[in-house]
């Protein structure tokens, strides 16, 4: 299906993202080899003046890699309306075996692309630019990440017919019962909803210790036990959140028991609930992984002060929108409980 | 380094604003151009939008089933005995045939769709009909009365007459009357069509009796028109079944392969466009050397100035989009989008004078957005950075 | 308030162009402090003018601006001392043409986010200083060299910086006005502002409030002369 239209804006992107990074990559390789920040050469001068390019070119890459991950949604959810089977975007999703992987590509993309932006934004907080060999190494590897999701998405795209049959939400993300190929497996939901506000009140917690400690410590020591368990579980509850949302919550924002889908609440018959939800996880969760990321970071010279001041934003952004996210999420339930499940 | 965000925002945007002023002439070529490619993606999409809706719109009068005979793989005439069979169905409501099939007109070439029918779906014979302008349809048994379009009526020249002839296979003529005429609503698919009896319809294209083209089934509730048409498959032997859901779907395929089709022929456009946008904004005149300098050396960062050429490409491409937007939008929605029908109903010599009003859908909007706006930024990204390093020292 | 050592700067190093502008200049000014900086063309005023003044980075040697080490330094580090620590008087003036009078001296605080409102206050404040708040909102090309080079002078003094260095300020106007820009200068001194002018132009020289001449040849400060304590 490379004809439609929304194929076609996908390709276009997708080429755009091809080039933003192979000119950030160009830069990455020279810098690699040649970088001498004590020099006053022409080299030099050169090369300071290119990571500005690629800084800039990432950045618009992460720009396009939100936008086109946001237009596989969309596009999925049009896609449904032209295969048959599929009454929502999830449908569309897995028509074949490259929808999802695709998805999951564009999702972590968005995470990978803006890792880079948190290492650049450090970097030139420091004098001594003491993290430039890092990030663009770093930068290498998003080329490999780019030519897997472009790679998967135009396998998506050939791959979907009009005439393939899929199924649709609620066979795909049926939850509890005993068939096999659920998201829940065997797990109960109570004891899922359990787990995932236990996770996120244990979040809570460490942010507010972290952010203790890294006002009263001394910048130079860092909680590295601390922080990595912080990170950990902040990546395991982004997940484990996509599931919950998916399965327990989506059919409360439906008002239907059997209506499984994590991409239909981003319409506008369901005021477009999905986009705050959405954002307000991915931005918690890149803030929280920021702030357990950059802890190493606090011994390199010249990073000290920035780092502590980066992280501790982190915190504050985290402790913000984590409880919004847990707020819209919760919603949903509890007002069908109170209204007295009708 | 630790400005306040906002304020430097609106500042540089400020700056922004301020100049693109200053250099109006100079940016009005690219908008231009820019708008017009954007005018053309916009067209093409509301237009497959626009269409989509009439049809699906036009198909909630269709059949919720229809059933057809395959021989050899192909579609072959189904006997009318079958009716019975399928009548004891329990959830079937009513079963009508019908006859239909292409009628070419060698006078001026176009195709014509002939349907002949003796009740027409949900509607008791002889009683006026929604799909009409005026007139009223052929009731059963009546023998020479038709309704057509107001197009046909124009394609066949009829001027005030009422009666027009038509070649059997044998080449006599059979001669009908117009008793009514279909609305503009649903040209999309009436536009070529020929409505007129079943028994007319079986002289015209000489069907032998007990035979017709396919059955169109009514059911009593939508919810069961899937286990319905399982029924039917199990009851009659090599039968097609269609519902109303696929054939829609069907028209959603054909209206998204062309306008993506569409899109690529303009893709060619809006490349072309980006070369020489890049073109432009890569050059730097002497003036701009200078300003960047003298901006430079007064504390501006390189950052600074990048943010500065991201607001003036970003400020022309919105103008252009909505400019192209809204132009499109009243294309296809006063004017019908007059320059792409031929692409869109391009398969008959008849161009209906459809009605189009295009829903204002956002993820149209973004398609369009990311297929233009978004490749152009990205295009200005290696010039705004050239002239975000002039140096400081340059202008000493 | 300014030490260089054994300052070089190498122009285009490693390619085929190189030129060596400064040869190991050592000097060191204090708060204060008025110093006129004189030498023949191409032998590195400007140059120098512009490590101090924080444009370009020294290729070797060290140096402390205002308590802050500039060697070694990524450029935004140098543009931010120079938006925090420096006020630039040039020879051509280096106003933009389309802005008007304020606009161009309020330029420098854009990119510090500072409000527009706040902007025209200070902007306000100096050219009334300065005597030519009647010129406000007038387009540049309808000043005289006098008038515009008083607007640069209130444009170098907008960020209020403790140093203001001027690259031959004089060279377009007349020797009445190049009097009374250097006054106007030399009363800057006078508010505790260190200033380092270069100049050929002997009105600058031998002006009454330069406290010391350096002279530059080739790239280096010459001894015997330099340093003149009037
Ligand atoms: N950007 C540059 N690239 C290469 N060489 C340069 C550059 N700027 C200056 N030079 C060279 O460095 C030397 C010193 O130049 P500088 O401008 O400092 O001299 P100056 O004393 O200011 O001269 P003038 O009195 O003519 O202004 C000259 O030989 C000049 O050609
Ligand atoms: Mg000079």
């Amino acid at each position: 299906m490379l004809l439609n239209s929304w194929a076609i804006a996908l390709l276009v992107s997708a080429a755009a993202a091809f080039f933003l990074l192979g000119g950030a990559i160009r830069t990455a390789i020279r810098v690699l080899f040649s970088w001498a920040p004590e020099q006053d050469t022409a080299v030099q001068i050169a090369l300071e003046n290119e990571t500005w390019l690629a800084a800039l070119l990432v950045r618009y890459g992460m720009v396009l890699q939100l936008a086109s991950l946001l237009l596989l949604v969309l596009a999925a959810d049009s896609f449904s309306h032209i295969l048959i089977g599929a009454m929502c975007a999830t449908g569309a999703f897995v028509a074949n075996d490259y929808g999802m992987p695709a998805l999951i590509f564009k999702l972590f993309g968005v995470f990978f692309y803006g890792f880079w932006l948190v290492l650049h934004r450090l970097d030139i907080r420091s004098e001594f630019l003491p993290l430039t060999r890092i990030k663009f190494a770093y930068l290498l590897l998003l080329g490999p990440l780019l030519c897997a999701d472009i790679t998967l998405l135009v396998l998506y795209l050939i791959n979907l017919k009009p005439d393939i049959i899929t199924s649709c939400c609620g066979v795909v993300f049926a939850a509890g019962g005993a068939e096999d190929g659920n998201l829940l497996g065997p797990l109960p939901t109570p004891f899922v909803m359990l787990l995932f506000y236990s996770t996120a009140a244990a979040l809570v917690l460490l942010a507010l210790f972290l952010q203790r400690s890294n006002r009263t410590a001394d910048p130079m020591g860092g909680m590295p036990v601390a922080n990595f368990f912080f990170g950990t579980i902040c990546l395991f509850f982004f997940i484990l959140s996509l599931v919950v949302i998916t399965v327990v919550i989506s059919p409360y924002i439906y008002a239907l028991p059997s209506h499984r889908c994590p991409f239909d609440f981003l319409r506008v018959e369901y005021y477009c609930v999905g986009y705050p939800i959405y954002l307000t996880l991915m931005l918690a969760t890149f803030a929280g992984i920021s702030c357990a990321a950059t802890s190493f970071l606090q011994k390199l010279p010249g990073l000290a002060i920035p780092v502590c001041r980066f992280r501790q934003n982190c915190l504050r952004v985290f402790l913000l929108l984590l409880p919004v996210f847990l707020a819209l999420v919760s919603w949903f339930p509890i007002n069908y409980v109170v209204k007295g499940g009708e | 380094m630790d400005a306040p965000y906002i304020g430097r925002l609106l500042n540089i945007l400020d700056y922004a604003l301020s100049s693109l002023r200053r250099k109006l002439l100079k940016n009005f070529g690219v908008f231009t151009v820019f708008s017009v490619v954007i005018f053309l993606f916009s067209s093409f999409q509301l237009t497959s939008r626009a269409l989509t809706e009439i049809a699906r719109q036009t198909l909630t009068t269709a059949p919720d089933i229809t059933v057809q005979q395959m021989s050899a793989g192909r579609q072959s005439s189904i006997p009318l005995a079958a009716k019975e069979q399928l009548a004891a169905i329990f959830g079937i409501k009513k079963i009508d045939a019908r006859i239909w099939g292409y009628y070419f007109d060698e006078s001026n070439g176009a195709n014509y769709t002939v349907i002949g029918m003796d009740t027409m779906p949900d509607h008791a014979p002889g009683s006026p009909w929604p799909g009409l302008s005026e007139g009223r349809l052929p009731t059963a048994g009546e023998t020479g009365k038709a309704v057509i379009s107001a197009e046909m009526r124009r394609q066949l020249q009829l001027g005030e007459r009422k009666f027009f002839s038509l070649f059997r296979p044998d080449l006599s003529l059979a001669s009908f009357e117009t008793v009514g005429i279909f609305s503009k609503d649903s040209d999309l698919v009436t536009a070529d069509l020929i409505l007129m009896t079943m028994g007319d319809a079986r002289n015209l294209f000489a069907i032998p009796d007990g035979l017709a083209t396919d059955l169109l089934v009514q059911v009593g509730n939508p919810l069961e028109i899937d286990t319905i048409t399982g029924k039917i498959r199990d009851k009659l032997a090599g039968v097609r079944v269609i519902t109303r859901a696929q054939i829609q779907k069907t028209y959603e395929v054909v209206f998204s392969w062309r306008s993506g089709l569409g899109t690529i022929c303009l893709l060619t456009a809006l490349v072309s466009f980006v070369i020489l946008a890049w073109d432009k904004a890569s050059g730097l005149s002497q003036s701009e050397l200078r300003e960047v300098g003298i901006l430079k050396i007064l504390g501006w960062q390189t950052g600074d100035i990048m943010l500065l050429r991201f607001f003036e490409s970003a400020t022309v491409a919105l103008f252009a989009f909505l400019t192209g937007w809204l132009l499109a939008w009243v294309h296809v929605g006063y004017f019908a989008g007059a320059l792409f029908r031929p692409i869109f109903l391009g398969w008959s010599v008849l161009r209906p004078d459809l009605a189009m009003v295009p829903p204002l859908v956002f993820s149209d909007v973004l398609l369009v957005f990311s297929i233009s706006v978004l490749p152009y930024l990205c295009a200005t990204a290696v010039p705004a950075w050239r002239a975000a390093v002039v140096r400081a020292d340059s202008v000493l | 308030m300014l030490v260089l050592a054994e300052i070089f700067k190498v122009y285009n190093q490693g390619e085929a162009n190189e030129v060596i502008a400064l040869r190991g200049v050592s000097l060191s000014i204090t708060r204060g402090e008025m110093v006129c900086i004189q030498g023949p063309s191409g032998s590195g005023k400007t140059t120098l003018l512009s490590i101090i003044g924080c444009i370009l980075p020294p290729t070797r040697g060290r140096a402390t601006i205002g308590g802050k080490k500039i060697t070694r330094l990524p450029d935004h580090f140098l543009t931010d001392y120079r938006r925090q620590l420096i006020g630039f008087v040039f020879q051509d003036f280096n106003m933009l043409d389309h802005l008007s009078v304020l606009d161009n001296v309020t330029l420098p605080l854009m990119p510090l986010g500072i409000s527009p409102k706040v902007r025209a206050k200070r902007g306000d404040a100096l050219l009334e200083r300065l005597a030519i708040s009647h010129r406000r909102d007038f387009p540049l090309r309808q000043l005289s060299g006098g008038e515009l080079q008083r607007a640069a002078i209130a444009r170098a003094l907008i960020n209020d910086p403790p140093i203001i260095i001027a690259d031959e300020p004089t060279a377009h106007l007349d020797s009445k006005l190049s009097g009374e820009v250097m006054d106007i200068l030399a009363n800057l001194k006078n508010e505790g502002r260190t200033l380092v002018v270069a100049s050929h132009d002997p009105i600058v020289a031998g002006h009454g409030g330069i406290d010391r001449t350096v002279l530059v040849r080739d790239g280096n400060i010459v001894p015997s002369q330099g340093s003149v304590v009037k």
